[in-house]
């Protein structure tokens, strides 16, 4: 299990320097134009300008609250943060085995004494460990920017919670991308209606305040759960924390149940598998 | 050679979707021996190997690998088989060094590293350059490498000597006879029929799915066909020859030249044609390529 994960990691090198450098940036420059903000009386006039003639539009992104640090985190970094990353794991968990199983490596891996189950499992833990890390960096950058900033300060382990509601939700549309990779018959295919759902949640999220017939939808929708103002303000709500975990759970076990029967493929793309999915149902 | 089996199948049946790749394959390796196992692209070669390693799961039949069943305990088997597969990917940002520690960490180290780097220096094989660099037949050599690295006891090789140029052929031919004197189990296909026949044991022709022929090379061209060239020192009718059993007329060169192809005994043959002034006489057995032919033309369809 161990070479499995370091592996693992040593492959996603790239994809932690890359992603890591962006999402400290963005960190980073979130926090610092906090600054900027909080010390503009313009700045605060226009927002509530913007309040008085579009209210619709300053509902959607909590204008009026853009004055706070948690406010203005809420508003211009928890918005994105979610599509960006989310596109990360979405793209992450359908790379997981299909990536090499349409490169071919996997069956020379799965012809030397590693059982599937170490693989995957292998597997799944190094790219959780890797999402893990993308948002530590991400809430380490936010802490660094307070060293410097004089009116963006929050207590660490507070600022620490949306990263963990925002952990569930994306380890959900990473276990829903790898499910989709085992099923579909190619790892682009998955990729891309993972983050087509990362992509529709956020819509309807975000615009469930102001349309009324999205405000059923957005029940379904995995974004509406990520709790990020809340979250500092009043503490993680540790039932949807829990649901979503357990979601995550079933999915990946899933996965995991369709892994250890399917065939490996010599390369390229394949078939459908959801003959493979009636086995596991049929099973149980 | 002893009688114990290392590889023992029954009934082996395997189909992707409507198509029909292995339709009861019965097939029995035994330990120390190499075995050739020959058959077009298509034929299942690939398919009955990776049924073996449980790559891929059959719909019907039973594996044996050296005594363990590879749908139970796969790990098992993998840890006493060597693999090359017919295609050959690994991770190509990666040097050859780099993978063979790899495959030695997943085996939990038990490759001796002067034994992968004499394998190496045997296949003239670079280290330390990355593999994207490196041509087909140089990344089929580290596909060698890694199947022999760690001695198993059984060797699954499918086509071990594509890519690599006549020399490398021969090495590794040699390599895997190394591996047969010091105890290993050599299971090789191919369609390059002079190596298996240079170097199999026994063979197997497997066509469309179904094993046609299992046979100890050496018995299979001696039972076989030859072909007989005559030069009569007269131009010579001789129907009465092609019209012996087993005899066939494969070509007349003029009225002084036949060339017959003769299945079995060639004593009756000879007797016969001792009535005729004969000028020359040469046979020639049909070598393995000619007998696989056969089998794939439907002359020898069982």
């Amino acid at each position: 299990m161990f070479t499995v994960i370091r592996y693992s990691l040593r492959n996603s090198r790239g994809a932690i320097i890359g992603w890591g450098i962006g999402l400290a940036a963005l960190a980073i420059m979130m926090g610092s134009l906090f600054d900027m903000m909080a010390g503009s009386n313009e700045m605060m006039d226009m927002m509530n300008a913007y309040a008085a003639t579009m209210p619709e539009f300053a509902e959607i992104f909590n204008m009026g609250a853009m004055n706070t640090p948690i406010g203005w985190l809420d508003v211009e970094y928890f918005s994105f943060m979610p599509l960006i990353i989310g596109l990360f794991a979405t793209g992450a968990g359908a790379s997981l085995l299909a990536l090499d199983e349409e490169g071919g490596t996997l069956d020379l891996i799965l012809a030397h004494p590693v059982s599937r189950t170490v693989l995957f499992w292998g597997r799944f833990l190094a790219n959780t460990l890797v999402i893990i890390i993308l948002l530590l960096i991400s809430w380490a950058s936010l802490l660094l920017t307070m060293t410097w900033s004089e009116n963006f300060t929050l207590p660490a382990f507070e600022l620490l919670l949306p990263f963990i509601s925002l952990f569930g939700i994306m380890l959900f549309f990473t276990t829903l991308s790898l499910l989709f990779s085992m099923l579909l018959p190619a790892r682009r295919t998955a990729s891309m209606l993972a983050g087509m759902l990362v992509v529709a949640s956020f819509f309807i999220t975000l615009l469930a305040g102001v349309v009324d017939e999205l405000e059923r939808a957005a029940d379904f929708s995995p974004l509406t759960y990520l709790e990020t103002a809340t979250a500092i303000e009043d503490g993680l709500n540790l039932v949807w924390f829990g649901i979503f975990i357990a979601i995550d759970l079933v999915l990946v076990l899933i996965s995991w149940q369709l892994f250890q029967r399917r065939d490996v493929r010599v390369g390229g793309e394949g078939s459908w598998r959801l003959q493979d999915l009636k086995t596991i149902f049929v099973k149980i | 050679m002893s009688n114990q089996k290392a590889i023992e199948i029954r009934g082996l049946v395997k189909n992707y979707g409507r198509v029909k790749a292995l339709k009861g394959v019965d097939l029995d390796v035994n330990c120390g021996e190499i075995f050739g196992f020959l058959g077009p692209n298509g034929a299942g070669k690939t398919t009955a190997i990776r049924c073996m390693l449980d790559l891929i799961r059959p719909q019907n039949g039973s594996i044996s690998m050296l005594g363990i069943n590879p749908q139970e305990e796969p790990e098992a088997v993998k840890e006493r088989v060597g693999y090359l597969p017919g295609e050959l990917h690994v991770d190509e940002n990666m040097t050859a060094r780099q993978v063979f520690h790899f495959f030695n960490r997943l085996r939990g180290n038990r490759s001796d590293w002067g034994f992968i780097e004499e394998l190496s220096e045997r296949l003239k094989l670079e280290l330390i350059s990355p593999i994207k660099n490196f041509s087909k037949g140089n990344k089929q050599k580290i596909g060698i490498v890694q199947a022999l690295m760690h001695k198993p006891e059984l060797l699954l090789l499918d086509e071990p000597t594509s890519s690599l140029d006549p020399l490398m052929q021969q090495e590794v031919l040699r390599m895997l006879a190394e591996a047969q004197d010091n105890g290993a189990t050599v299971f090789f296909s191919s369609h390059i029929i002079s190596e298996v026949q240079a170097v199999a044991d026994r063979v197997a022709i497997i066509r469309e799915g179904k094993i046609v022929e299992v046979a100890v090379t050496a018995d299979l061209l001696h039972r076989s066909m030859r072909q007989v060239r005559i030069r009569f020192q007269q131009p010579t009718e001789a129907e009465e020859l092609y019209k012996l059993p087993g005899v066939e007329l494969i070509a007349k060169d003029d009225s002084m030249g036949i060339l017959l192809q003769v299945e079995g005994q060639m004593d009756v043959l000879i007797k016969t044609l001792a009535k005729y002034p004969v000028n020359d006489f040469e046979t020639e057995r049909t070598s393995l390529e000619e007998i696989f032919l056969a089998y794939y033309n439907g002359k020898e369809d069982k």
